[in-house]
C-alpha cells in the first residue's frame, strides 16, 4: 500500500514535471522544424479542439483516439515535407495547407478516430452487459449449490449471524437469495 | 425370563403354564391374585400361582433366605418370575406355589368359626407357627402376614395348619390393625418395615385368640376405636375384652400380646410353652400413669404415649404447648418422670435453623414416646419402613418433601439416641440413610430422591413411565426392556428419565463415565441424547455377555437422528444416517455411536463448512460487484470504451504509419 502511495504520488509528481518540459521544448523544437511544426499544428486541430475543450478525463482517452489516428493522416504530408527541402521548406508546405484534399485527409482521418470514440461505448456496454449476466448466474449457481451442499446456515455464517439449529427450509432459502448481495460488503 | 404365547397361558421360564382363564379366587392373598398354575413337565403337580400388584413393592429380598426355610407348615416359595400379563397388559411378577390342601381359615376377618380347643389350637396351629418362627429368626427374616386370613387349615403334615406365603407384598402392608402391635399402628402403613420376630410373635398371639374364640379380636371397630383401645387398656385388655380365657393360654396370650417387645415372649418361650412347659402369666406391661391428666385437645391424656399420638395427630397445635412448657410441668409433675423430663429438653434443645415449630413436634413426639414410629406430619413410619415409603410414595412431593426435612433435622439420630437400648439391627440402615441425605441435596440425573428410592430398595423395579410396564428389577432387564419398547413403540425419542438414570446409578456400580453430567446439559441439545445412547452402550458393553438388541439401536439410530444436524454437509448427513442404520443392524448401541459422534468426521465437516462460508461471502462480495455494475453500466461503457477507442486508434495509426512508411521509402 505504502509503495502503491510513493508511486502514485510520484506519478503525480512527475506529470507537472513532463508537461513543463513540453512546454519548454515545444518551442525549441518549433523553432528548430517550425514548417513540420505548423503543419501539425493546422492538421491536427481536432485533436487540440479534443485536447483542450472535449476531453476532462485526467488519461486524455479521447484526445488519445483522436490524436493517433489525426496524426496518421498528418504523417504522409509531413513526410512530403522533410523530403521537399528538409525542415525549414515553407514553400511546400503553403502548397500542402493550401490543398483543401490534404486538409480534408487530415481531419477525416481525425474523424475517424471520433467515429471510433463514438461507437465503442454502446459495443462495450453490450459486452458488459452479457458478460456480467454470465458472471451473476454462475456465481448465483455456486451459492445455490453451496447452500444445496450445506444448508442455509453457510449463508448466515457468511453474514456472520448466529447459525440456525434447522436449516434445512430450502423454501424459505429461495426466497431470500438476493438478501445477501444487498446486505453483505457494500461496493468501495 | 417367561414369555406370555397366548392370551389363556401365560408360561413361566418355559417350565410353568399359568391358566389366565382359572382364577382361584379361594386362594387369593390381596393385593396377590391366585390361578392355576400346570407344570409343564409333571402333570402331577398340583400348583397355584399368585401373581403380585406390579405397583406395590414385593418382598424379592427374602426369597434368598426362604429357599433355605425348610418348614413345611410354611407355604413356600417353588418359582418365581416376570411374565407378561394380559389382563393387566403389562409384565407382573408372578410365584407359584404349592396348592394348600385346605381353604383360608377364614376368608374375611368379619367371618367366624368353630372356636378350637387349647390343644387342636397348638397342635394345629402353635407348633407350625413356631416351627416356621425358629427358622425365620434363624434366617433373620420377618414374615409379617401371619392373620387368620392368610392360614389354610388342612397343611400337608398331619392335618395341621399351613401359614400363608409372605412376599408377595411389602412387609406387613395388608395385616389389619387388630394384628399388629401398637408402634407400627401408629405408623402410615408402607412405613411399617419388616420389623423383628417379635412382630410376628405378636401377630400369633392374636391369631391364637381368633382361633380360641371363633371370630377375629375387635370384630366391628374402626381401626382408630382398636387403636385407642389399644392405647388405654393395652393390647392383651383392648383384645381379649371380657373373653373367658384360661390361665394356659393367658400365660401365653401375655406374653405374646405384651406391648413392651423387650418383655414379650421369644420364639423359645412360644416353643416351650407348645411343648407343655407352663408358668405363671407376666403381668402386662403397662406404661405408667400420670397422677392427673394432661388436657390437649378436649382430652385428657394419662399417658405419654397418649399425649404424643394426640400431638402427632394435631401437629400444629402441639406446638403451643411443647414451647410454654405445660408439658414438661406435666411431665415433672404429673408423671414424674425425670429420664422424659430430660428427654423433652434435649427434643427442645435445636439451635439456629433448626429451631423449627415442626421439628421441636417431631422431636417431641419421640422423646414423649421413643417406641413409636419417627413421626413428622403427615410421614409415620418406623426407620425400616423408609424405604418402602420412599417406593409406594416417593413421587408424592408431600411424602418426599417430608422426608427430606427429617432427614435434615436427623430425627432419626434422635430417635436412636432416645431408644432404650442401642439398634444395631439398624446400624446398615443408617448409614444408607445418611448417604441419601447427601444423596437427596444433589439435584442432576443419577442422583436425588429417585437415587435414594433405588438405593434404599434395590429389589424394586424402575418407576420410570418409560418403562414401567415392563417391571425392571435388575440390570440384565434393562435393555431387554428397551427392546421390546423399541419394537412395540418405535416412536419412542426419550430413553433415559431421572428414574432410569437413578436406577441405572444404583445398579451399575462401577459405572464412571460423564454421561449423568452430560444428560443435564442445557446448551447442547445434542449431548443429552448422545449422553443417554452412551449410559445404555456402556450397560450393553459391560454385561458378562453381550447381547445384541437390534431393535433398541434401530430405536438409538433414531433417536440420535438429530445429531446428525451438528455435520453440515448434506452429503454427509446421508452418509452417516446410511451409515447408523447399517450400524444398528448389528445390534450394538457402541457401533452407532461410532458412527455418529466420529470427532474426525465432525472437525472434517467443520473445516470444510469454514470453507464453504468463505466461498459463499466471496460470491456474495462479486454479486455485490456485479450489482454495482449494473447500475453504473454507462458511465463504466463510456470511460471503458474511451479506453478501447484509444486502444484502437493506436493499433490503427500503427497499422498505417507501418504502411506509410513502407510506401513512402520502400517504393
Amino acid at each position: 500500500m505504502a509503495k502503491s502511495a510513493s508511486k502514485k504520488n510520484g506519478k503525480a509528481k512527475k506529470a507537472p514535471g513532463g508537461g513543463m518540459v513540453a512546454w519548454v521544448l515545444a518551442p525549441v523544437v518549433g523553432f528548430v522544424a517550425l514548417p513540420t511544426f505548423i503543419l501539425l499544428l493546422i492538421g491536427m486541430a481536432p485533436t487540440l479542439v479534443a485536447f483542450f475543450i472535449m476531453d476532462r478525463h485526467p488519461s486524455k482517452y479521447t484526445t488519445r483516439a483522436v490524436g493517433y489516428l489525426n496524426f496518421s493522416g498528418c504523417l504522409p504530408y509531413a513526410i512530403d515535407l522533410w523530403r521537399g527541402g528538409g525542415v525549414w521548406e515553407f514553400e511546400t508546405l503553403v502548397s500542402i495547407i493550401s490543398d483543401p484534399f490534404n486538409l480534408l485527409v487530415m481531419y477525416s482521418s481525425a474523424a475517424v478516430g471520433w467515429m471510433i470514440l463514438f461507437a465503442t461505448p454502446p459495443v462495450v456496454a453490450a459486452y458488459l452487459a452479457v458478460t456480467s449476466d454470465m458472471r451473476e448466474t454462475t456465481l448465483k449457481a455456486r451459492q445455490k449449490e453451496l447452500i444445496e451442499n450445506w444448508g442455509r446456515n453457510v449463508r448466515l455464517g457468511a453474514m456472520g449471524a448466529e447459525l440456525s439449529d434447522d436449516d434445512d427450509d430450502e423454501d424459505n432459502e429461495s426466497g431470500q437469495e438476493s438478501e445477501p448481495a444487498a446486505q453483505l460488503a457494500p461496493p468501495s | 425370563m417367561a414369555n406370555g404365547d397366548s392370551a389363556k397361558r401365560v408360561k413361566l421360564r418355559d417350565r410353568y403354564e399359568i391358566a389366565v382363564d382359572e382364577p382361584l379366587p379361594n386362594y387369593d392373598n390381596p393385593p396377590a391374585v391366585a390361578y392355576k398354575v400346570r407344570h409343564m413337565r409333571d402333570g402331577q403337580r398340583d400348583l397355584i400361582g399368585l401373581v403380585c400388584d406390579p405397583k406395590m413393592p414385593t418382598r424379592f429380598d427374602l426369597i434368598g433366605a426362604l429357599s433355605r426355610v425348610d418348614t413345611p407348615y410354611l407355604m413356600n416359595i417353588r418359582d418365581w418370575g416376570i411374565v407378561d400379563w394380559p389382563l393387566e397388559g403389562r409384565r407382573c411378577p408372578v410365584f407359584i406355589f404349592d396348592r394348600p390342601d385346605g381353604g383360608h381359615l377364614m376368608t374375611s376377618l368379619d367371618d367366624t368359626f368353630e372356636p378350637l380347643r387349647e390343644e387342636a389350637i397348638v397342635d394345629l396351629f402353635v407348633n407350625p407357627a413356631y416351627q416356621m418362627l425358629r427358622d425365620f429368626r434363624d434366617h433373620d427374616i420377618t414374615h409379617r402376614a401371619i392373620r387368620p386370613t392368610n392360614i389354610f387349615t388342612g397343611g400337608s403334615v398331619k392335618g395341621r395348619y399351613l401359614i400363608g406365603e409372605c412376599v408377595t407384598a411389602a412387609p406387613a402392608i395388608a395385616q389389619p390393625f387388630v394384628y399388629e402391635p401398637i408402634e407400627t399402628c401408629l405408623c402410615m402403613v408402607a412405613g411399617r418395615g419388616a420389623g423383628t420376630i417379635a412382630d410376628d410373635l405378636y401377630a400369633v398371639g392374636v391369631t391364637i385368640l381368633a382361633m380360641m374364640t371363633g371370630a377375629s379380636p375387635c370384630r366391628g371397630m374402626s381401626d382408630e376405636e382398636v387403636l385407642d383401645a389399644k392405647l388405654n387398656k393395652g393390647s392383651y385388655g383392648a383384645l381379649t375384652h371380657q373373653t373367658r380365657i384360661s390361665l394356659t393360654v393367658m400365660e401365653a396370650l401375655r406374653g405374646l400380646l405384651n406391648d413392651d417387645p423387650m418383655e414379650r415372649w421369644t420364639v423359645d418361650d412360644l416353643g416351650m410353652w407348645a411343648n407343655g412347659r407352663r408358668g405363671s402369666p407376666i403381668q402386662q406391661s403397662m406404661e405408667s400413669r400420670a397422677a392427673r391428666s394432661f388436657s390437649f385437645m378436649d382430652k385428657d391424656h394419662y399417658t405419654c404415649r397418649e399425649l404424643a399420638q394426640t400431638m402427632s395427630a394435631n401437629w400444629d397445635m402441639a406446638v403451643t404447648v411443647i414451647r410454654d412448657g405445660t408439658v414438661d410441668t406435666w411431665l415433672r409433675r404429673a408423671l414424674g418422670d425425670d429420664a422424659k423430663v430430660s428427654a423433652m429438653n434435649d427434643a427442645k434443645s435445636v439451635l439456629g435453623e433448626m429451631d423449627a415449630d415442626d421439628n421441636i413436634v417431631a422431636r417431641s413426639c419421640i422423646a414423649l414416646d421413643p417406641a413409636s414410629p419417627i413421626r413428622y406430619r403427615d410421614f409415620r413410619a418406623n426407620p425400616d419402613g423408609f424405604p418402602n415409603v420412599l417406593a409406594m410414595h416417593g413421587e408424592s412431593s408431600g411424602t418426599r418433601n417430608e422426608f427430606a426435612q427429617l432427614m435434615q433435622y436427623n430425627l432419626i439420630g434422635f430417635w436412636d439416641e432416645c431408644q432404650p437400648r442401642p439398634r444395631v439391627d439398624l446400624v446398615g440402615l443408617y448409614r444408607d440413610l445418611r448417604r441419601a441425605k447427601e444423596v437427596m441435596t444433589r439435584t442432576s440425573m443419577g442422583e436425588g430422591i429417585e437415587r435414594v428410592i433405588y438405593d434404599l430398595n434395590p429389589h424394586i423395579p424402575c418407576k420410570s413411565p418409560i418403562i414401567e410396564t415392563y417391571y425392571v428389577i435388575e440390570m440384565e432387564q434393562l435393555l431387554p426392556s428397551f427392546e421390546s419398547l423399541a419394537g412395540e413403540d418405535p416412536e419412542v425419542r426419550f430413553l433415559v428419565d431421572r428414574h432410569i438414570a437413578g436406577f441405572i446409578a444404583t445398579h451399575f456400580t462401577n459405572h464412571r463415565g460423564n454421561e449423568f453430567r452430560d444428560l443435564d446439559n442445557q446448551a447442547d441439545p445434542h449431548l443429552p441424547l448422545l449422553a443417554s445412547i452412551r449410559l445404555l452402550s456402556n450397560v450393553q458393553e459391560k454385561s458378562r455377555r453381550v447381547t445384541p438388541f437390534p431393535k433398541l439401536s434401530a430405536l438409538a439410530a433414531a433417536v440420535l437422528a438429530p445429531t446428525i444436524n451438528r455435520l453440515h454437509n448434506r452429503q454427509t448427513r446421508k452418509s452417516i444416517s446410511k451409515a447408523m442404520s447399517e450400524a444398528a443392524e448389528s445390534g450394538r448401541l457402541m457401533e452407532v455411536l461410532a458412527v455418529v459422534d466420529n470427532a474426525d468426521v465432525l472437525n472434517n465437516d467443520e473445516r470444510r463448512f469454514h470453507a464453504a462460508m468463505q466461498e459463499y461471502s466471496e460470491t456474495t462480495q462479486r454479486l455485490s460487484q456485479l450489482e454495482y455494475d449494473k447500475e453504473n453500466r454507462p458511465t463504466i461503457a463510456r470511460e471503458l470504451g474511451a479506453q478501447v477507442s484509444s486502444f484502437v486508434s493506436g493499433v490503427l495509426t500503427t497499422v498505417a504509419f507501418i504502411g506509410i512508411v513502407a510506401v513512402t521509402f520502400l517504393f
